[in-house]
């Protein structure tokens, strides 16, 4: 998925809220995405659950360093943030509070089914 | 921990070696210092002119530190050695030892000093469970006086730097020290293991929980902790000894996950979970309120914080849902494990409630409530949507992770922990009793928090309309009517899973059975199927896989014991809980004071003291804590309003008990119980007493 990373900074600024990180009052992520010799950059901030998108290069109170198809694993919900992380494929820096938070925004694994009410797949 | 072994431990950093201080190496014991799920060392063995060292004496100073006094030559031999040894094992980020030696001839003499040194790097589950495969690549590097051994798989490192502060000879193996000393002179030196993870700046954070500084900075936040404690007087001295041991061991496995800033929640149990896990952490917490409420702050909002906002099937994580285990070794981290973190409980969420409604009964922290309302609300339609699999309105349970998650998603997760009574295992999905206790009790709290601190009485009115009713429903589904007492479960079908379990003192706590009800259940909680005379067995004597020696299906757990002498308070019968608070603390004699997580299920009559549990956990969070809980109960404290009630009721050979200084919203009170012996009869000592204070 070549665009995984785009369209999930795309979406973001689309969604412009989202409920589950009203928990931060006020704080930003910026997302450092290297490919190629190039780095782009989202700054993403987050204000009572508003999120707000922009491509700056300067700022942010938690830092995320990544390669761009280590990147877009995440961004596809195909890849797990933390365990990137831990593994050594991902770095970032800031405040854990701001990662806890931030982590609810990545998608799901694609494969992962919701309710499972009436003992769906009983076995 | 095994006999013969000895442990320090500092948060989740522990270390566990033998009588002599040394770490010899073995697959499948715990032996070794561990951080961060990973074994740091696996192999550490002092020897003196290629001699192993006897040990005369140990002395355990603090939790993060141990003496042992040493001299040099084998067990088997007559010893009168003129050199003295003293290791002194110290943990912080790593392991300190400080090693002097003391020659007491009057000749002076050489010596070659040597530590054979190892690093495995082994993730803990792979020690428990004896399967080291690692996929990676171990290397060594020696250096200008120091050795470095690592471990490197793809981008993920890990490194232990040995090192010491005279002049040393490192090899692959370990370091030599050459040591002269003169006529009754002496020698030291300071031999460090740190674990070096070269990682992205800010992951040191992420990967390695904090930890108190020096010693001597632990050593007087130890002090103040306990100062800070209520006191507790008593004519029986092994409970106040019991009581300090809690509150210490309570103290030693506390640390910071990240998520905490500087605050800390207790780890469960050395040497196997001795990381952060929802249900313990909350138990706890629970245990102990009246006597460290800042446990259960951290812990609610650290859990609140890593609350589940997704579906994910291997960490079995759902919107709403409270963590299980949270753990960083290789396993997890290259998701061989589903442990970052992994959700498979289905009582951690409801407990949460729980936990948060008793915490402001207690403290009267409205700002806590308030700041995790929409975390509570999630936990709530948790359990109305996801954890209602069969449209019952009962939680229950099957793992969505058909790989490697737990069978059984209740306290007694072992894959056999829920039978009937025949001794088959139940089909899926599962709703065992208590979680439906907890939900009912989780609801009833939260309503009146919605009322009191929300102010959304509608939503109030709502949650008690549907506790009541599920109250109803449970009556009648669980009541095994023939037997008189609840059903163990329900199966997948709706039908009755019938063993007569300890599950059913947990169903008093929450209050979810009818009044008219519970004289049965409390007649066979203390009748000899049950009880054993040390306390509740887990499993009843009789049940097809009733074994005393069976992990959750025989042997006595404090912490359970503790939760059921609440309960029995709750529904009036206050001297059966008392009874209970007597076996087990008359139990704790026998460890010391240090009750371990579980021990056999025989009967008191029959051996005469407690018999271990062969690899229970010690000491374990929620084994420390039953101590305080019991003395809770049988205080009988309860938070009402602004005001503590106190209504002792002690064990018949209990003079008195008194707790001062109880912190809370009325500030802090004092709580006196007198026994039946206190009151004029003769009183006996049901356990040995000892001739001096420890």
């Amino acid at each position: 998925m070549a665009d995984a990373t785009q369209e999930f900074f795309h979406g973001l600024a689309r969604r412009g809220h989202d409920r589950r990180l009203r928990a931060i009052d006020e704080g930003s992520v910026r997302f450092d995405i290297s490919r190629d010799g190039r780095t782009e950059h989202w700054l993403v901030a987050i204000d009572r659950g508003d999120i707000r998108v922009t491509e700056e290069a300067t700022g942010g109170d938690a830092v995320v360093e990544a390669d761009r198809a280590v990147f877009d694993r995440i961004a596809s919900g195909e890849a797990y943030f933390l365990t990137t992380v831990l593994r050594g494929e991902a770095a970032v820096a800031g405040s854990p509070r701001l990662f806890a938070t931030l982590r609810k925004l990545f998608p799901p694994p694609p494969t992962s089914e919701g309710t499972r009410r009436r003992g769906r797949g009983r076995g | 921990m095994a006999d013969g072994q000895v442990g320090i431990l500092d948060g989740t950093t522990f270390m566990v070696c033998d009588r002599a201080g040394d770490i010899v190496p073995s697959p499948d014991t715990p032996l070794g210092l561990f951080a961060h799920d990973t074994r740091l060392l696996s192999k550490w063995v002092l020897t003196i002119d290629g001699e192993r060292l006897s040990t005369l004496a140990i002395d355990d100073i603090h939790y993060f530190e141990n003496r042992f006094y040493l001299v040099p030559g084998r067990q088997d031999v007559y010893v009168n050695s003129t050199l003295s040894v003293r290791r002194v094992h110290t943990l912080d980020s790593g392991l300190h030892e400080d090693l002097s030696i003391v020659n007491h001839d009057g000749r002076p003499v050489d010596l070659t000093v040597r530590v054979e040194v190892d690093a495995d790097f082994a993730d803990v589950f792979e020690v428990k469970d004896a399967t080291a495969r690692k996929k990676g690549r171990h290397y060594r590097r020696v250096e200008a006086g120091r050795l470095v051994i690592g471990y490197e798989r793809e981008r993920y490192r890990r490194e232990t730097i040995v090192s010491a502060t005279t002049p040393v000879e490192p090899d692959d193996d370990g370091l030599t020290l050459a040591v002269h000393l003169e006529p009754y002179g002496s020698w030291r030196t300071r031999l460090t293991a740190e674990p070096d993870l070269p990682m992205p700046r800010g992951l040191e954070r992420l990967t390695i929980p904090g930890r108190a500084g020096r010693p001597r900075d632990k050593e007087r936040r130890l002090r103040d902790r306990l100062a800070e404690a209520p006191r507790l007087e008593t004519g029986f001295e092994p409970l106040r000894g019991a009581y300090r041991r809690s509150l210490i061991d309570l103290a030693a496995l506390r640390f910071s996950p990240f998520l905490a800033e500087d605050r800390s929640v207790p780890a469960a149990g050395l040497p196997w979970f001795m990381s952060l896990f929802g249900r313990d952490s909350i138990f706890t917490s629970l245990q102990a309120l009246p006597f460290a409420p800042d446990l259960a702050a951290t812990t609610l909002q650290v859990l609140a914080l890593r609350q589940g906002s997704r579906v994910d099937d291997f960490r079995e994580e759902e919107p709403g849902r409270i963590l299980h285990e949270m753990r960083y070794g290789e396993m997890s981290v290259f998701e061989e494990t589903p442990h970052t973190p992994y959700f498979g409980s289905s009582d951690a969420t409801p407990l949460f409630l729980v936990l948060l409604d008793e915490y402001e009964r207690w403290t009267g922290d409205v700002g806590l409530v308030r700041s995790v309302e929409q975390e509570a609300r999630a936990a709530i339609d948790w359990i109305d949507h996801y954890a209602d699999l069969t449209g019952s309105g009962y939680i229950s349970y099957q793992r969505r992770n058909t790989r490697n998650g737990l069978e059984n998603q209740c306290w007694k997760d072992s894959w056999d922990g829920i039978s009937y009574q025949d001794g088959r295992l139940p089909g899926f999905p599962r709703a065992t009793c208590e979680l439906q206790g907890y939900a009912y009790d989780a609801k009833m709290r939260t309503a009146r928090l919605a009322r009191a601190v929300w102010h959304d009485p509608a939503y109030a009115n709502r949650l008690e309309r549907e506790a009541a009713e599920l109250k109803r429903r449970f009556n009648r589904d669980f009541w095994v009517s023939d037997g008189e007492y609840m059903a163990l479960a329900l199966d997948g079908d709706g039908r009755q899973v019938d063993a007569l379990s300890s599950n059913i003192g947990h169903l008093l706590w929450s209050g979810i059975v009818d009044e008219s009800k519970a004289a049965a259940l409390v007649r066979h909680l203390m009748s000899p199927a049950l009880f054993s005379g040390w306390g509740v067995r887990t499993l009843a004597e009789g049940a097809g896989r009733y074994n005393p020696i069976g992990y959750h299906v025989g042997t006595i757990w404090p912490f359970d014991n503790s939760f059921i002498a609440w309960g029995l308070r709750r529904y009036g019968y206050a001297d059966e809980a008392a009874r209970i608070a007597a076996g087990i603390l008359d139990a704790a004699v026998f460890y010391d004071g240090r009750l371990p997580e579980a021990f056999a299920g025989y009967s008191r009559a029959e051996t005469k003291y407690p018999v271990n549990y062969p690899t229970a956990c010690s000491p374990q969070a929620w084994s420390a804590g039953a101590t305080l809980l019991l003395l809770r109960t049988m205080l009988g404290l309860n938070p009402v309003g602004e005001d503590l009630v106190v209504r002792p009721t002690l064990p018949a050979s209990l003079d008195f008990v008194a707790l001062l200084d109880i912190p809370g919203r009325w500030g802090h009170l004092d709580a006196y119980g007198r026994g039946p012996a206190g009151a004029g009869g003769r009183g006996h000592q049901p356990a040995p007493q000892q001739l001096s204070a420890p």
